[in-house]
């Protein structure tokens, strides 16, 4: 109804002559953009700081000298050094076990006691919650040390179960605070509704509040297998002797200092992070735009 | 206070964007109330942020007691301005968010104290000062931003749709306090909203506008009785529109498919053949025993379809030779206008008012407004 | 429920809460006599305890205040001047700290290497000496810890200025607030319930860092938390860890509960009800 492309009619002052009647004014238009282009290059200057260490490691792992001295010159020989180093590719390994074991068993566990949190813990509730961000806030290596001495005066000592177990208690607390927010978000009225329409308690969570929940699931299982795959404290203390996890491997190598095996390392593992990151979030904002993802995110690091 | 004009004002959001303002003149006088109306997207808002200084205009003067304004940062324009939400300071208790401006002019700490007591007691909320936004109800919290807005004395108050979250009752209720509270302090108000009862019920003087052009301004009972186009009369109210052609012009006779209607008053510059559009108000009919055919004005037969009853008014539906036909009773005359009865209605010449528009093709009894661009 | 109750109560809970116990015993294991010797230790050698615990507590604040100057403007410039891309802005910042932090300390060590690519530049523009270093000093331990923990604290004040309705800031301005006034009295106040969280999440992990002051620290830059993991990695003195975990904990909780009590006083509307 509304014809608001139309021209404006001529009779009218056009914008044009806007100079003698209005007198000298600021542009808005203009004055807005140059803000906003100054945000934007301090956003800039952010990311230089953010990934200026990232980036010297990896041109340097490319440089053919052995201590990182210039003048460059390209090698690749480095990644064929990483891919003949057998102590960083196994630690790799462990820790690809370690921690897909480690959010597997998180999710499962800190869905459950979402869920119970949410459905039956009344005033449960509150005390749980207080449980699980001290768990969180508390530093990791007074944890770490804790649950040490816990398992040497229990005479278990450091050991794969101890360490698994550790991991754990970490990681679990973070898939539950994902998993209760968006429960709380979610209400039960969506399930009530289902089983208004016949179906049995647990048909209603299978088809209705298991996928409405599921993204926020996977983002907390996701979020469990980061934080266990970079828990140095608690491998450093809980690991048996000699199974080193990768960070604890990168450890050992830094204490000696510069080694081009490590910027090349560096490289290869950054990269695959930015990779699938922006991949994740390319599918989060064909599926469900920008809000989602942001929230994602945001869910994440709650 | 003072009077506050705006002058020929274009604008837009984007440099490429269409105007939502499209010259644009108003002028508003001192201690006046002034009401603005019109649909959503009719750029009600982007007045208000022209007026308050936080969109600049792309062409025209915006006139604030006779100094043009148009180049003044908000926070310079001394402004009262009651924000849709309210926007009231979430950290800050009703005195302090009251005394917000005071604080930004640094005024003394007594005085200030002063005057948020005087300005919570004009808004009828003493003893609030100690608490917080969110622990008053949403006429609490209106009454708060009314006095925030007032603190400062500013030259001119603007209310941006400031009822609308608010609940029937307490609306009523809030419009009474309005303008008792605006004569009380004898500040120039301006008011845009989309409901067309605030607008009757709170201006001295009404504009309605839509797609950023004024398309009516007056008293509002002159506008409401007297509409000048098929705009302002179906967005202020409702209205029985039927096309018509003009027969003759002195006298005035008019065509209603068949049906004749004299002594009208004709827009300026009609011609014989002309068509037209003519408006009746649903409550303007008389219902008229069978005494003769009254001389002038409108008459006809009709048949009623149906008949709704709301509180103190009946809402009639009829149909007659020129289409369905709205007709609005006193509910103590509901009781004769059973379905299938038979009346007589006539409308004087002074309540049938011949709009220059034609009507569009499809008959049209009442039109809604419907919401413009609501496809997805 | 009851397996997860389980096991947080008795890897968190019952840990934390028995290290006081080990404190007190003889060691170096866990399983000699309560004689409370190690604290009597500790408090005979406040030049060593308690400069470290000093230096940890402040190395914390320090790389707070540090991530808040940069991550207060950078999570505006998100919110409120980024539009489409705003997630991508936001998982860019992130996504580095997803890898191993290892990584990244070992990145930094090689950027402040004495004739490393940042002290080449600072010498090349004449800000250092050539043979200067930042390495093994308690600046690069700074350095790192705010770099380490800046995604975290952009996310917590991202949070809070996204809720700030815009509206607001216009009503202030329409109140005669300047841009000074409105950072000041409406912007700063309404942000300060995320830079509260943001001290939870980034004072709390910087004050008990240790691997960050271990490898770029040396002597000048050591922590607290390196004493600790010393005293179980090296010396074996569990009683003495446990004592100094004790220690480092009710510092870190004291300062947190003495900067929310502060803020509080400063800003008595915007932390109601505590979070």
């Amino acid at each position: 109804m509304a014809t608001n492309t139309a021209a404006p009619p001529e009779s009218t002052a056009a914008p044009a002559s806007s100079g003698d009647v209005g007198g000298p004014r600021p542009d808005g238009h203009g004055r807005a953009r140059r803000q906003r282009r100054g945000w934007l290059a301090w956003l800039w200057l952010v990311l230089g700081v953010v990934y200026t260490p990232v980036l010297v490691v990896m041109v340097l792992s490319f440089n053919a000298s052995r201590y990182g001295t210039l003048p460059f010159a390209f090698t690749a020989e480095w990644y064929v050094a990483l891919a003949g180093n057998d102590a960083l590719i196994s630690a790799t390994g462990r820790s690809l076990v370690l921690s897909t074991s480690v959010a597997a068993v998180a999710a499962a566990l800190g869905t459950a006691l979402a869920l119970w949190m949410v459905r039956f813990a009344r005033s449960g509730a509150t005390l749980f919650t207080a449980l699980l961000t001290t768990a969180i806030t508390i530093p990791w290596l007074i944890l770490a040390v804790a649950m040490l001495l816990v398992a040497n005066a229990v005479g278990v000592g450091r050991g794969l179960p101890l360490l698994f177990l550790g991991s754990l208690a970490v990681a679990m607390p973070y898939v539950v605070l994902v998993v209760v927010a968006r429960l709380q978000g979610l209400g039960t009225e969506l399930e009530q509704a289902a089983r208004s329409l016949g179906a049995r308690p647990l048909t209603a969570f299978r088809l209705v509040t298991l996928p409405l929940i599921g993204k926020s699931v996977l983002s907390g299982t996701l979020l469990a297998f980061i934080i266990t795959f970079n828990n140095f404290p608690i491998h450093f203390f809980l690991a048996p002797f000699g199974f080193n996890t990768l960070p604890m491997e990168i450890y050992t190598f830094v204490l000696s200092g510069y080694d081009p095996d490590i910027n090349a390392l560096a490289t290869v593992l950054i990269s695959v992070a930015v990779g699938l990151g922006l991949v994740l979030l390319a599918v989060a904002r064909r599926r469900g735009g920008d809000a989602t993802a942001t929230s994602r995110l945001q869910e994440m690091w709650g | 206070m003072a009077d506050l004009r705006l002058d020929e004002v274009w604008m837009s959001y984007s440099p490429e964007g269409p105007p939502v303002l499209r010259g644009l003149s108003i002028d508003v006088a001192d201690g006046e109330f002034y009401a603005m109306v019109g649909p959503s997207g009719s750029g009600k808002t982007s007045i208000l942020k022209v007026l308050g200084g936080f969109v600049a205009p792309d062409a025209g003067r915006v006139v604030l007691d006779g100094s043009d304004v148009s180049g003044v940062p908000p926070e310079r324009r001394d402004l009262g301005i009651v924000f849709q939400s309210y926007a009231l300071f979430p950290h800050l208790t009703v005195g302090e968010n009251v005394g917000f401006g005071l604080r930004m002019r640094r005024v003394r700490a007594r005085e200030q104290r002063a005057e948020v007591t005087r300005l919570l007691a004009l808004v009828g909320l003493p003893e609030m000062e100690a608490r917080y936004p969110d622990e008053l109800s949403g006429g609490q919290q209106q009454r708060v931003a009314l006095a925030r807005a007032l603190v400062t004395r500013p030259k001119a108050l603007l209310l941006d749709e400031p009822l609308s979250a608010l609940d029937r009752k307490i609306r009523q209720e809030m419009q009474v306090e309005l303008r008792r509270i605006q004569r009380e302090a004898g500040v120039t108000a301006i008011i845009v909203t989309h409901d067309q009862e605030e607008a009757l019920a709170l201006g001295d003087r009404l504009m309605v506008l839509d797609a950023g052009e004024v398309r009516q301004e007056g008293r509002p009972a002159e506008v409401y009785s007297h509409p000048r186009s098929r705009f302002v009369a179906t967005f202020l109210g409702s209205a029985n529109l039927l096309p018509a052609t003009v027969d003759a012009v002195e006298p005035s006779r008019i065509d209603l498919g068949g049906l004749p209607a004299h002594g009208l008053i004709l827009p300026e510059g009609s011609r014989t053949g002309d068509r037209v559009t003519v408006c009746v108000r649903p409550e303007r009919w008389r219902l008229a025993g069978d005494d003769g055919a009254a001389p002038d004005g409108l008459a006809l037969r009709a048949t009623v379809r149906s008949v709704q009853l709301s509180g103190q008014v009946g809402e009639c539906r009829l149909d007659s030779e020129l289409g369905e036909l709205a007709l609005t009773v006193l509910s103590s005359q509901v009781a004769r206008l059973e379905e299938g009865v038979e009346v007589s209605l006539h409308a004087a010449p002074d309540d049938v008012h011949v709009l220059e528009e034609p009507a569009a093709e499809p008959t049209e009894a009442t039109e809604a407004t419907a919401p413009a661009g609501s496809r997805p | 429920m009851l397996p997860s109750a389980l096991l947080l109560l008795a890897l968190v809970v019952v840990p934390l809460f028995l290290l006081v116990y080990f404190g007190l015993l003889a060691g170096p294991g866990v399983d000699g006599p309560v004689t409370g010797e190690e604290w009597a230790r500790i408090a005979g050698q406040p030049d060593l305890y308690g400069r470290l615990l000093v230096r940890s507590l402040v190395l914390g604040l320090a790389a707070t205040v540090l991530t808040i100057l940069v991550a207060w403007p950078t999570a505006w410039a998100l919110s409120r001047h980024v539009r489409r891309l705003r997630s991508l802005y936001l998982a860019l910042v992130i996504i580095p700290h997803l890898t191993s932090s290892l990584l990244l300390i070992y990145a930094m060590y090689v950027l402040i290497a004495p004739g490393g690519p940042l002290m080449a530049a600072l010498t090349g523009v004449g800000l250092a000496e050539p043979g200067d270093t930042l390495l093994f000093t308690r600046w690069a331990v700074l350095l790192m810890l705010a770099y380490l923990f800046l995604p975290f604290m952009v996310m917590a004040l991202y949070a809070a200025v996204e809720r700030i309705d815009d509206t607001v800031l216009d009503a202030a301005r329409s109140l005669g607030a300047g841009a000074w006034q409105r950072f000041r009295h409406v912007v700063l106040p309404l942000t300060v319930p995320g830079m509260l969280a943001g001290l939870v999440i980034v004072f709390t992990p910087a004050a008990g860092a240790f691997v960050e002051a271990r490898i770029l620290g040396g002597t000048d830059g050591m922590m607290f938390g390196t004493l600790i993991s010393e005293q179980v990695s090296r010396v074996n003195n569990q009683p003495r860890a446990a004592a100094m975990s004790v220690i480092l904990l009710v510092a870190i909780l004291v300062l947190l509960g003495g900067v929310r009590a502060t803020l509080r006083r400063a800003f008595p509307g915007a932390l109601r009800g505590g979070r």
